[in-house]
């Protein structure tokens, strides 16, 4: 039997108790609630900002006080090669970690990068999103791949991996936080590519 | 013994009269499943068994007329399996001259014998843990602090098990990690899907939990002397951790990972739940979610079960734009009393519901654990769970516990009828649920006289109903060109501030769908609080579906920055429907989509107020 160590994207402290619930099951707000820790609340920033996805614009909300630590290569995995694509290209994968802006960065965390903290909409309920790096693009009908590698080279990106999806969807490698959303929304209204958007990680819950 | 369903071809006849007519007694074995063939004799075949609707036959021989197809691989299915709507005989594996053909498909002519019959019996799987089921057989079973569960609120699946277990089918748990080397797992080896590294491998880990006793509900196996029993307990798992790096472009490549070999996605998570805005889906997950229902399975599509959700009472499956897509199934939850378990969330998007049980003091459902210490059960400090027994828990609960089990019965379909498309698939599920919790104030029956319910969809799913209705199903006729309507709103449609409801009205016509199995709501407003509105869409057959509901939002716990971490209520919903919104709906199956479709829209709070720019609907159906 083979257990990994346990992924740090959220940390359980030593005196959880995993059973019973009173709620559904729901740990990964749970680990959110115990990383995050309580401080005094002040006036926050929030301005809302776009993006775009599938040439909708949609509004995010800036949460100033918290910061997403982006680690690469993740915990579980440090010292093993990095994945490769079938291409030979490194595959940027990632794991993010909220934390409060002050807060020192997790002991065991492996961070590299970081990005500001966003809610989806404008709602303070809305869900907290972080850029870990990438953008994804729907390149233009007809584009083989090798033609959006060379627009690509041209505007100094390069493709991190073919979506599954087909399609035309493309992965760009771009680096984590503020830059992602800068490019994706500076591609999407070029027009070079059909959509563009970043590669959010969003807070998702177990039910 | 009920009689073969029409359409009825002349030709079978014979067939199906002699099968009507026989008797005697049917084995009790649910596996051990033969079939034989003979040179001298090489238009007859033998089967050691046949279940055709609630009876068993054994020991038939017919003749047979053309080979329709076979497999050289397999085993691909439980049983075999007769069809009447097209007097096909589908055999999950026979011997012809010292090779295996599996899924052999013939038209059968004549039925020249049978040994015996004997009404369908209850297959019970000898697991250790099976008694603690009472999501699989719900016998009165007793919770840790009570009230004992209701007897026969449950699957209705042991004689289910006589027609199918899940063979050859294949289910990835979407999820936070399975752990691949359980004892009562049977895990397709190098499939799992590692998003920490990118590759395939173990994505089994402490925090694997939640999807491996998902997984073990789906799939756990069974009969084995071993632990518990999974519903599709022959069926196969893969899992892929999404939930360690749940970033955009992972998402969509979980729905689509291995889709030549998946043919079911259980899918656990989401946004989080009882905060209360809208959360739309991404544009590149939909055309996954769509990639995998045309080109899964051989083109009859991929299913997608999902968690509706267990936000309620304040949040709704319908603000989910995961859980509301028209591509997935959204299953709710109901405990061991039959009624809607009180966190599952209602919606007009519910296609039915499955068991997800309460608490772990009361009736959660028992399923695999991770192996040893870790996950939720160490087998010594947890009172309320499984003493001695670390590798299973009690204590699973949620829609999390009722996609699976959704899952696990369409692995039951699939393996009964391969043939059926993922539309026929929610389509029999439908036809065949339960109307639970009969008493519950929103029944009402649909144009096409479904009953329906926002809490319940078309009901608790019916195993053995299902597998029944799928031997024979007739596959639906091609989706008509989905149609969209906006509507003709020559200004804004005001809503005034905490007033009555404003109404405006579409009129579809000529969309040749005269049999609804999926509507689509998009509205955009540019009201700032989407929490203070009730919506509604009443269809041209008159029945209502609700998609939203006034409410306070809230802040969920651990996000806010006080001192306490503790939840703030009552923050404004935002402008969730200023980009457009779109709200699915499962509830109108079998309604025509031609006619008036009218909005009801009421700004239900004081202090914020907005309008209704646009709206339309698209109808999918046949």
């Amino acid at each position: 039997m083979t257990h990994l160590t346990p992924t740090p994207m959220f940390t359980t402290p030593a005196t959880f108790k995993p059973m019973p619930q009173r709620r559904p099951l729901r740990f990964l707000s749970w680990g959110v609630c115990c990383w995050l820790a309580a401080s005094a609340c002040g006036a926050a920033d929030t301005a809302p900002l776009r993006y775009h996805d599938g040439g909708v614009a949609r509004t995010i909300t800036l949460e100033p006080r918290w910061v997403a630590d982006i680690q690469w290569p993740p915990a579980a995995t440090a010292g093993q090669a990095q994945a490769k694509t079938a291409a030979g290209t490194a595959k940027p994968a990632s794991s993010v970690t909220l934390r409060r802006v002050g807060q020192p960065v997790a002991r065991s965390a492996t961070v590299t990068a970081t990005s500001p903290v966003y809610r989806e909409g404008t709602s303070p309920a809305g869900r907290l999103m972080a850029l870990p790096g990438g953008v994804i693009i729907k390149a233009l009908p007809g584009w083989s791949e090798a033609d959006v590698r060379s627009w690509a080279s041209d505007q100094g990106l390069s493709i991190a991996r073919p979506m599954n999806t087909g399609g035309g969807w493309y992965l760009m490698a771009t680096a984590p936080g503020q830059p992602a959303l800068t490019l994706a929304n500076r591609l999407q209204a070029g027009g070079d590519v059909v959509f563009a958007t970043p590669n959010w990680w969003r807070q998702t819950t177990t039910r | 013994m009920r009689p073969f369903p029409r359409p009825f071809r002349t030709r079978y006849l014979a067939a199906a009269a002699l099968l009507a007519l026989a008797a005697g007694t049917a084995s009790a074995a649910v596996a051990a499943v033969t079939a034989t063939w003979s040179p001298a004799q090489p238009a007859r075949v033998g089967l050691s068994s046949l279940v055709y609707l609630d009876t068993q036959y054994t020991d038939l021989v017919a003749t047979f007329g053309e080979l329709i197809s076979f497999s050289a691989t397999g085993p691909n299915r439980s049983h075999n399996n007769f069809n009447p709507t097209n007097g096909r005989l589908t055999i999950a594996s026979i011997d012809v001259g010292g090779t295996t053909f599996y899924d052999v498909v013939v038209t059968v002519t004549d039925l020249v014998s049978v040994r015996g019959s004997a009404p369908l019996t209850e297959f019970v799987p000898n697991d250790p843990l099976f008694t603690r089921q009472w999501h699989l057989k719900n016998t009165g079973q007793m919770g840790v602090d009570g009230p004992s569960a209701k007897p026969g609120e449950d699957l209705n699946i042991t004689k289910a098990w006589r027609q199918a277990t899940g063979t050859g089918i294949q289910i990835a748990v979407v999820d936070d990690g399975l752990d691949i080397h359980h004892e009562d797992l049977n895990v397709v080896p190098g499939k799992s899907w590692d998003f920490r590294t990118g590759a395939y491998g173990d994505p089994s880990s402490a925090e694997g939990r939640h999807g491996t006793s998902c997984g073990g509900l789906a799939a756990a196996i069974g009969h084995n002397n071993l632990g518990v029993a999974g519903v599709a307990f022959n069926a196969r798992l893969v899992g892929y951790n999404l939930l360690t790096d749940s970033t955009a472009s992972n998402e969509a490549q979980a729905v689509t990972q291995d889709l030549t070999d998946n043919h079911i996605y259980t899918n656990s998570y989401g946004a989080e739940d009882g905060v209360g805005p809208l959360f739309p889906s991404d544009q590149l997950w939909r055309e996954s979610i769509e990639l995998g229902l045309s080109t899964g399975r051989g083109g009859k599509g991929a299913i997608y079960t999902w968690a509706a959700g267990n936000g309620a009472p304040r949040d709704r499956s319908d603000y989910d734009g995961q859980a509301n897509f028209r591509g997935v199934l959204a299953i709710g939850a109901l405990n061991a009393q039959g009624t809607r378990s009180e966190y599952s969330e209602p919606g007009a998007n519910l296609l039915a519901v499955a068991y997800g049980g309460e608490y772990c003091d009361t009736q959660a459902t028992t399923t695999v654990d991770i192996t040893g210490s870790p996950g939720y059960n160490n087998g010594r400090t947890q009172p309320e769970d499984l003493a001695g027994e670390p590798n299973y828990t009690r204590c699973m609960n949620g829609t999390s516990a009722a996609a699976p089990m959704a899952a696990g019965v369409v692995a039951l379909l699939l393996d009964v009828n391969p043939n059926l498309t993922w539309r026929d698939v929610r389509a029999v599920l439908a036809s065949t649920a339960r109307k639970t919790d009969p008493a519950h104030p929103d029944w009402v029956q649909n144009g096409a006289g479904h009953h329906v319910n926002h809490s319940y969809g078309y009901g608790a799913l019916d195993a053995f109903a299902a597998t029944q209705a799928a031997a024979s199903w007739a596959n639906l006729p091609p989706q008509k060109t989905p149609a969209t309507q906006g509507a003709p709103l020559a200004s804004p449609l005001a809503m005034p501030d905490n007033a009555e409801a404003v109404t405006s009205s579409l009129v579809l016509q000529g969309s040749g769908i005269t049999q609804l199995e999926f509507v689509e709501l998009t509205i955009v407003s540019d009201h700032p609080n989407v929490g203070n509105l009730d919506i509604t869409l009443t269809s041209p057959s008159g029945t209502v579906s609700t998609v939203s509901t006034v409410r306070e939002c809230e802040v969920p716990e651990g996000t806010v920055d006080d001192e306490t971490g503790a939840a703030v209520e009552g923050p404004s919903c935002g402008d969730g429907l200023a980009s457009g919104f779109t709200f699915g709906i499962a509830r109108l199956m079998g309604e025509p989509a031609d006619g008036n479709w009218t909005l009801a829209v009421r700004d239900g709070k004081a202090t914020e107020s907005g309008a209704i720019t646009s709206w339309r609907i698209t109808a999918h159906g046949h």
